[in-house]
């Protein structure tokens, strides 16, 4: 379900395995709950805060190209890729 | 519930003078505040189009003024527009504030409704876009929302009117509450302290110590200017213990506290059916596809330029200026003057060839009034759609070759409507780095319509290499520019963090307020300074000054950007709007006065040119003197070095021959 070819390349040094991984390994279309965020610059952390994006949210991801977007409730949000590095995430489980 | 939060009533009176509209970013305030005041502001569907306050006066409250103010994300704030609408819940006579929030992210206007709650004023909020949730298939219970807050909720659609009477009962009932939400005990140790110093506070001080905890600038500001610095000092103490105690930010600790309060609630007022995607929903994906997107951008590009240029620039100008004015009204009104006005200096003044008729007005109706007519319905329509914030997704890897992101398409696409009204939007980016550098951008590469109009019809008339060299010289001044004022600048690029609204369908009484709005901002800036400029031209030339300027000019004019000399006179003109230059080259044009190479080096030189004065006062308004002149001292030689390296090399290569 993830873009293993990526996996190692975006996690900004989080340890990353099947049930923990960085937002911009999530393929498009996957429904996943946010983990943690303390790897983001605090400000950007603070902005992405604020639109909602917080450790126990589920965000489902539409894109990651040319930039990562998701939905947080019924909003979207674009963000770059050194952004989605930054945060955590955990499958759902069903 | 009631274990981690409580809900007191408050019992001061609020009687004041005003009420605020406040939410987040493009949630309908501005079309709510049509409703309840009768008076337009600009709507648009996209976050930040309301960057300054606007007040009117309520329809159904005597004497109470209503203010729209611009959104926010929540606090503390971020950019200069959230801070304008702190600054209002700090330092205005509030009776009630009206919370606008987007039914269908429940979760994220209720975070800023706690925020406003816990301050301590009367609170109404309107749960608006209950169309587009019911849409979703959301379904939300407000009489739990009520009792958890102990607020009047109404759910709205503004655009229809549903609900507006609703809110307009509530504002007068409504009565300030304290909303206590359980924070851990640390921060409710240090709430306790800060509520146990003695001063007065214009929000509780339960609000405002969380705001000082989290470094909210505004906070900040107030804490600085009103409290004596023993109090002062205090406050610094009890927020650098708590500092010590999260090493990785009281903001997040507060905002899980918020969150988890919101968890319930949701879960207890909300109900959500799952639905299929819509075909809206697989447009939106497209105008962002890597692939599919710069298509559709092209399209859309090529659509508002056959608009603006061909049919605004072309049609509407030819029938306006040459036929309407070149062959109607100015022809008899000279023959008039000859026959009633016997002075010729006064004939001369009106009607002769730097005449206030026949030039100023004439240019300023026929010329320029259809360009920027159709630039503004092409961009209202652009905005109402939401497609704007696509844009900013498809070109932010170009952006962040000049250290910008994505987001600084908005104000560059308006500067090429107006680029003073755009100097002023450039508050919705976050960082001041950028703010300056989009503001050096916009001043010194991105025409305004009015020029662009002129441009166009310059460049049409010489040969299509001749734009595509003229848009490749202002492109490549633009990354040059930006890349080395980038490296310049302190600071590092901020990565683009940008919410996309849904795409809509423009509303057509929108977008036609919107354009007459603009448009009457753009005649009251623009054509008392054509005037000007057309009178200060005529007094000059009858003077017999514009000759010795003329001659002062020659060595720039003739030597360096080999030009005939009467070109100076038009760049003269280029220090009051740049279009007014561009339109005096485009005359010389069509009288046969320039060779296509002069034409295209004129016409390059000033759109690299100062905008306008107006566009100087805003730069001065909005980044101050300093900053301001630094870009004038820079622009003015930079564009004329332009041209005439551009002269140089094109006539080396033989271009134009
Ligand atoms: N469907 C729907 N659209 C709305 C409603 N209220 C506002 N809008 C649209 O939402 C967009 C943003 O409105 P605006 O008043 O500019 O939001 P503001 O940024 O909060 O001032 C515009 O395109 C409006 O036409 C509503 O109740 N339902
Ligand atoms: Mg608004």
């Amino acid at each position: 379900m993830f873009h293993r070819r990526r996996k190692q390349r975006c996690a900004r040094g989080y340890e990353t395995n099947d049930q923990c991984l960085a937002l911009c390994q999530v393929a498009p279309g996957q429904e996943v709950k946010i983990r943690e965020m303390e790897r983001l610059h605090p400000p950007y952390r603070g902005h992405l805060q604020a639109y909602g994006l917080l450790p126990g949210r589920c965000v489902r991801v539409i894109t990651q190209s040319p930039v990562t977007i998701i939905q947080v409730e019924q909003m979207e949000l674009a963000f770059e890729k050194s952004v989605a590095e930054g945060i955590l995430v955990e499958p759902m489980q069903e | 519930m009631t274990a981690c939060h409580a809900v007191h009533p408050g019992n001061e009176i609020h009687n004041g003078s005003c009420v605020a509209l406040v939410g987040n970013p493009n949630v309908g305030k501005s079309v709510l505040f049509h409703r309840l005041t009768g008076q337009y502001v600009m709507v648009s569907n996209y976050p930040g189009t309301t960057v300054e306050v606007s007040q009117g006066k309520l329809r159904n409250l005597q004497g109470v003024t209503l203010i729209d103010t611009p959104g926010v994300i929540g606090f503390p704030s971020r950019s200069e527009d959230e801070q304008v609408t702190e600054k209002v819940l700090f330092h205005s006579d509030l009776r009630t504030v009206i919370q606008v929030g987007d039914a269908k992210n429940l979760r994220r206007t209720l975070h800023l409704t706690i925020q406003l709650a816990e301050m301590g004023l009367p609170l109404v909020l309107a749960l608006n876009m209950m169309d587009e949730a019911r849409m979703r298939g959301l379904e939300i219970r407000t009489d739990v929302m009520e009792r958890a807050f102990g607020i009047p909720i109404i759910q709205t659609v503004a655009t229809r009117g549903s609900g507006i009477a609703d809110v307009e009962n509530a504002i007068n009932a409504a009565y300030p509450v304290n909303l206590e939400i359980q924070y851990p005990p640390e921060i409710e140790q240090a709430i306790q302290q800060v509520e146990q110093l003695e001063f007065d506070s214009p929000i509780s001080k339960r609000a405002l110590s969380l705001l000082w905890f989290v470094q909210d600038p505004v906070c900040e500001k107030w804490i600085e200017e009103n409290l004596p610095q023993s109090v002062q000092n205090q406050l610094d103490n009890i927020r650098s213990y708590l500092i010590n105690k999260f090493p990785d930010g009281i903001e997040i600790v507060i905002q899980q506290s918020r969150e988890s309060f919101i968890e319930k609630l949701v879960h207890e007022s909300l109900l959500e059916a799952k639905n299929a995607s819509m075909s809206v929903k697989r447009l939106s994906y497209l105008t962002t596809h890597p692939l599919w997107g710069i298509p559709i951008l092209f399209v859309v590009l090529y659509a508002m330029y056959w608009f603006v240029g061909v049919f605004g620039a072309g049609t509407l100008v030819g029938l306006l200026e040459e036929q309407l004015f070149g062959e109607i009204i100015n022809p008899w009104l000279i023959s008039i003057s000859e026959k009633v006005i016997p002075w010729v200096i006064l004939r001369d003044f009106l009607v002769g060839d730097y005449g206030l008729w026949t030039m100023g007005v004439t240019y300023a109706l026929a010329l320029l009034l259809p360009i920027v007519l159709t630039f503004f319905i092409a961009f209202g329509i652009l905005e109402d759609s939401g497609y704007l914030p696509r844009v900013a997704v498809l070109s932010n890897r170009l952006f962040s070759a000049i250290g910008l992101n994505g987001q600084a398409v908005l104000p560059m696409v308006l500067g090429l409507g107006c680029v003073t009204m755009a100097t002023m939007t450039t508050r919705i980016l976050n960082r001041p780095r950028d703010r300056v550098l989009v503001t050096l951008l916009l001043a010194l590469a991105v025409p305004c319509s009015a020029q662009l109009g002129v441009v166009l019809g310059m460049l049409s008339a010489i040969s299509l290499s001749a734009a595509l060299i003229w848009g490749g010289v202002i492109f490549l001044v633009l990354l040059l520019v930006g890349w080395l004022a980038s490296r310049v600048l302190p600071g590092e690029r901020t990565p683009l963090i940008v919410e996309l609204p849904p795409l809509r369908m423009p509303v057509f009484t929108n977008v036609i307020f919107k354009t007459l709005a603009r448009l009457e901002w753009y005649i009251k800036e623009a054509v008392p300074l054509f005037l000007l400029g057309t009178v200060l031209l005529f007094a000059l030339d009858t003077a017999h000054i514009l000759p010795a300027l003329i001659e002062a000019l020659k060595p720039i004019v003739t030597g360096w950007l080999g030009l005939p000399a009467e070109a100076a006179s038009a760049l003269l003109m280029g220090f009051l709007r740049r279009d007014f230059a561009a339109t005096g080259f485009f005359v010389m044009q069509s009288q046969g006065h320039l060779s296509n190479l002069q034409a295209l080096v004129s016409i390059t030189t000033i759109t690299l040119f100062i905008p306008c004065i107006a566009s100087v006062f805003m730069m001065v308004k909005e980044r101050g003197w300093k900053i301001t002149l630094g870009m004038v001292a820079f622009i003015l030689p930079f564009s004329v070095l332009v041209g005439g390296l551009l002269m140089r090399l094109l006539s080396g290569l033989g271009w134009g021959l």
